[in-house]
């Protein structure tokens, strides 16, 4: 997949990724992968800033696997933050697409 | 690289960082690690997954706000200079400026020279400074962090169902190749046909290939629509037929090649910036009835692509912007990579099938398989069929995904989330552990097959007409 629509939405996907649910560093990379193929570590410099512009903040707790966990959680400023990224991102797949259907596809 | 290495390497590429953003980003790390190392996995492998230390130092320097590195002498320096330097030359002007007009009233011209020469100094000063949007635009530039983010082979560690997932792969790298077909023609206007009037030339061209060994066809065109047919006759017959303009007739190619085992068609016109032209071709592929191929790969830009009563054990479909349909085929595994173009599947018989668009609608009809994956952006996803054979994936953002079940259902493990998209289940004898408005888990008995539908905005629908009939 192009690099930078990868750049572009994975902030946007860290925040929906942690809203759905809490989660801890390796946790969230392996669910990042699965639909962004990213080297894990390029994650944890996005989760940081996003931490220190008070999108995310983060706790300790013990995992279900037994050891201390870190864990990421959104919170209300990073769940504004994440809607805004949504809607930009509707709004931009949405004209990408209608010009995909009409500049594209009725000029052929 | 081992561990400790890795972890050195790391540290040292990070001293420019401030104290607290290094001991996050070490901490978050050796928790990686230990948690990779409990799931049983190498130090060779835990490295290769995060990537390079390079990479990952690179990123946090240009992630994090240079006003806060501590460290280090590049940016802080600047930034104190900066700020403190037009104090000092303000200051500096005016007391020269005052000294300069007093002491050149006492003295004459002799020493004009002197405010020209201090300035001077001062603009020398100023020229190693370095404006901090530069920096971070050099920073920027220099990383892309995600150069070493196409491991596909990693997948494979993450699911339970590697399968599934290394056909998600092979969607990803088709649409790669797809983009880059794609941007080979891009410079490439066709004109629609009810704008132009110009004469036309009617075109017909065939080849016939008898050739036993065939267990590959690989078909590619710009120009045509693609149309597959089983014949009885036991050869393989290639049409190529409709109405051109006469003007670009000379330059439409039509290239048939039988090469061992493998026969490629293209068809194409060697000609650049044609504007106002007619093509409406036909690509018509007769090949023998009842034949298992090994693989089969057809790609188009904005033709329809119809194939009847194919038998192969790959098929590989991509198109831009034309439609695809397919029926009455059997096949072990089909990929289909669309931009624009709406994919019809029925009456078919196939194991996997993946099948990633952009903006089309997916529709299936009575199309039996073990896995089906499906992604969209905007497209809609529908399935009608008796039963549920399989599993199912489905990932959009805008699309609605609907899977409408005839008659019955048999046990599965429902699994849906969204972000604003909302589920309707249908079905009867469902238990819900979790049910919220964008987050449904449930199943129906023991959960032989798994329905997996992730979106953004679109929704989900499981119906079944028998239950509600029943109802």
């Amino acid at each position: 997949m192009n690099v930078q629509f990868k750049k572009g939405s994975l902030e946007m996907c860290v925040l929906i990724f942690i809203h759905a649910k809490d989660r801890y560093g390796y946790e969230l990379a392996q669910q990042v992968s699965e639909s962004i193929q990213i080297a894990d570590g390029t994650l944890y410099p996005l989760l940081r800033r996003l931490t220190k512009d008070g999108f995310l903040s983060t706790y300790f707790a013990a995992s279900s696997e037994g050891p201390q966990r870190k864990y990421y959680t959104i919170t209300s400023k990073g769940k504004e933050k994440m809607h805004e990224l949504i809607d930009e991102w509707e709004i931009f797949t949405k004209n990408v697409d209608k010009l995909i259907r009409e500049e594209y596809k009725n000029h052929e | 690289m081992n561990k400790d290495k890795y972890f050195s390497q790391l540290e040292s590429l990070l001293q420019r960082l401030s104290q607290e953003d290094r001991k996050e980003l070490l901490y978050d790390l050796h928790e990686y690690f230990e948690t990779g190392l409990e799931a049983g996995k190498t130090e060779e492998e835990i490295i290769e997954e995060l990537g390079d230390p390079e990479t990952i130092a690179k990123e946090m320097l240009a992630d994090q706000h240079p006003l806060q590195h501590q460290k280090g002498p590049l940016p802080p320096v600047i930034i104190t200079k900066k700020k403190k330097l037009p104090f000092y030359i303000t200051l500096s002007a005016i007391v020269i400026f005052f000294l300069v007009i007093t002491v050149s009233t006492l003295t004459g011209l002799l020493l004009v020279s002197a405010p020209e020469k201090s300035i001077q100094t001062l603009q020398s000063q100023q020229e190693p400074f370095i404006s901090l949007d530069g920096i971070e635009e050099f920073i920027n530039d220099s990383v892309d962090p995600y150069v070493n983010g196409f491991d596909y082979d990693k997948y494979s560690y993450y699911s339970s169902s590697e399968y599934m997932d290394s056909i998600e792969d092979m969607i990803d790298t088709s649409v790669n190749s797809v983009q880059q077909f794609t941007d080979q023609f891009k410079d490439f206007p066709i004109e629609s046909y009810d704008e132009v009037d110009s004469a036309t030339i009617d075109v017909f061209r065939e080849e016939t290939i008898q050739n036993k060994d065939i267990e590959n066809i690989k078909i590619s065109t710009v120009i045509s629509n693609i149309d597959i047919v089983t014949s009885e006759k036991d050869e393989v017959n290639i049409v190529l037929n409709g109405k051109i303009s006469e003007n670009i007739e000379e330059y439409l190619l039509f290239d048939v090649q039988s090469q061992g085992d493998t026969i490629t068609v293209k068809v194409s016109l060697n000609f650049q910036n044609i504007r106002n032209i007619i093509a409406n071709l036909n690509l018509q592929v007769s090949i023998p009835k009842d034949y298992n191929y090994e693989n089969i790969e057809l790609s188009s830009i904005s033709g329809e692509t119809k194939i009847d009563g194919l038998l192969t054990n790959a098929l590989s479909l991509q198109s831009t912007s034309g439609n695809i349909d397919l029926k009455n085929s059997t096949t072990e595994q089909i990929k289909i990579n669309s931009t624009a173009g709406n994919i019809n599947l029925d009456d078919s018989t196939t194991k996997q099938t993946g099948i990633n668009v952009t903006s089309g609608n997916i529709n299936m009809d009575n199309v039996t398989a073990e896995n089906y994956i499906f992604s969209t952006i905007s497209g809609s996803v529908q399935m009608i069929d008796d039963t549920l054979t399989g599993n199912v994936k489905a990932t959009t953002t805008s699309g609605d995904v609907q899977l409408d079940i005839e008659k019955t259902i048999p046990s599965v493990n429902i699994n849906f989330g969204s972000i604003t998209g909302e589920a309707k289940l249908d079905i009867d004898e469902l238990i819900y552990e979790t049910k919220k408005e964008h987050k449904i888990i449930a199943k129906k008995e023991e959960g032989l097959y798994e329905i997996q539908v992730n979106t953004t905005t679109g929704d989900f629908t499981l119906f079944n007409t028998q239950a509600s009939t029943a109802n």
